[in-house]
């Protein structure tokens, strides 16, 4: 029985975890911040927040099959949040070369995420994040880098036949 | 005067907490940074009396900062901020006087500056304790001012005995050296009074060209409340004004 309790109480920790609060809350506190000095700026957040929240409860807990553009939508829903944190230190950069195929959803934001924190977030004058994407022969390459510690991450699959 | 340390290094909650703490206690001086590097430094040299502290900053740990704050003011108020609660058990360790969740309403830094562990300094705390009965001592929140010279507290006392009257360099330089020839030296000890009351952020003397006079709001004083009539500094007259400067004893005379 108790075996059984530790597990969905480890369940629960990885889930919630995985929501990663500290940034929700952060991100509400900015926009709640921004309500008094930019009220329309503040909505764009809450549209921007809602839309990230939901991409996430869709697809934490499952591995969901998505299209690569709505993934970069996400993405960019994403990095629009972790700006309000950021600013002028958050610099990203965009080289899509393909886009028609199919990824694990979330699976390229993490790379995106560990990109921030593994660089802009280390840097007081931040860095820029590169995010690219391109066909040779059958495989798809899809990159993510930073310039501050110099990480890059690499995902690569083999495209499907139609 | 309070000190309010505020520290987050996304700019948008630090402008909004300063000003949450300017609408709690607008009389403090506060200082903030959304510079961890700049924060670290800042917190060995600074002593303030509350500190804000965003527990999860990018490039620095706020518990670090935390612990250093404490050794430069053991009685520090230590606030943490933070978006989700995962780091509390750490807070608790630092002897934190607080710790706030984000957004952080007004209300929130209200309730937590009305519930601070140590004392804020009150106005009195702030000002320079002078005691003239017995002899002449001077100090700052419990301990002796140290002047480069001891002319230049020699200088402070007969501003205090002056009570607040513009007294001339001709007049002083009398009463400190028996003459009237010290120009050069008298500067010098005015800058030392100046530059060692100003890292107390207290204004001791106020100057016009050739005048000097004791800031009698910037001083808590035996002499000054007996003159007022309180009870408790009389008895603190046990015969003894100022017994270390002869040109006392004028005074002392008025005294009895």
């Amino acid at each position: 029985m108790k075996e059984e309790n530790d597990k969905s109480a480890n369940l629960r920790e990885e889930m919630i975890s995985e929501l990663r609060p500290h940034f929700l809350f952060n991100s509400l506190a900015c926009i709640s911040a921004l309500c008094r000095k930019d009220p329309a700026f503040a909505r764009e957040g809450i549209g921007e927040f809602a839309s990230h929240l939901r991409y996430e409860l869709d697809s934490l807990g499952r591995e969901r099959s998505v299209a690569f553009k709505d993934e970069l939508k996400e993405i960019e829903h994403y990095l629009w949040l972790e700006k309000l944190n950021y600013g002028d230190r958050l610099r990203v950069e965009y080289d899509i070369k393909a886009d028609c195929f199919e990824v694990t959803a979330l699976s390229i934001q993490r790379y995106v995420e560990a990109a921030i924190k593994q660089g802009i977030a280390k840097s007081p004058t931040g860095g820029t994040i590169r995010i690219s994407s391109c066909e040779k022969n059958g495989e798809i390459t899809i990159s993510v880098e930073e310039d501050v510690a110099g990480t890059k991450a690499t995902a690569v699959m083999l495209k499907e036949r139609k | 005067m309070i000190r309010v340390l505020c520290a987050d290094d996304e700019s948008i909650l630090l402008n909004e907490l300063e000003e949450n703490v300017r609408a709690v206690l607008p009389g403090a001086e506060i200082l903030s940074s959304d510079d961890s590097a700049k924060l670290l430094e800042m917190s060995c040299r600074e002593p303030v009396d509350i500190a804000f502290l965003d527990i999860n900053m990018g490039t620095v740990d706020g518990v670090t900062v935390a612990k250093n704050l404490q050794k430069t003011n053991p009685k520090i108020n230590i606030i943490f901020c933070t978006g989700y609660s995962e780091y509390a058990l750490d807070a608790l360790n630092i002897n934190c006087s607080g710790y706030l969740m984000k957004p952080i309403s007004e209300d929130a830094v209200r309730k937590a500056v009305d519930t601070v562990r140590y004392s804020l300094p009150d106005s009195e705390d702030d000002k320079i304790k002078v005691r003239c009965f017995g002899n002449f001592d001077i100090s700052y929140r419990g301990k002796p001012l140290k002047f480069k010279y001891n002319k230049t507290k020699e200088l402070v006392a007969y501003l205090i005995d002056r009570k607040g009257a513009e007294v001339s360099k001709n007049e002083v330089s009398a009463i400190l050296f028996e003459d009237d020839e010290h120009d050069a030296y008298l500067s010098k000890l005015r800058k030392d009074l100046i530059d060692t009351t100003e890292m107390l952020h207290v204004d001791l003397i106020r100057t016009r060209k050739g005048y000097v006079a004791i800031n009698r709001d910037a001083v808590t004083c035996d002499y000054y409340d007996y003159l007022d009539g309180d009870e408790a500094a009389a008895d603190k007259f046990r015969g003894e004004y100022m017994a270390q400067y002869s040109w006392a004893e004028e005074t002392l005379a008025e005294l009895y």
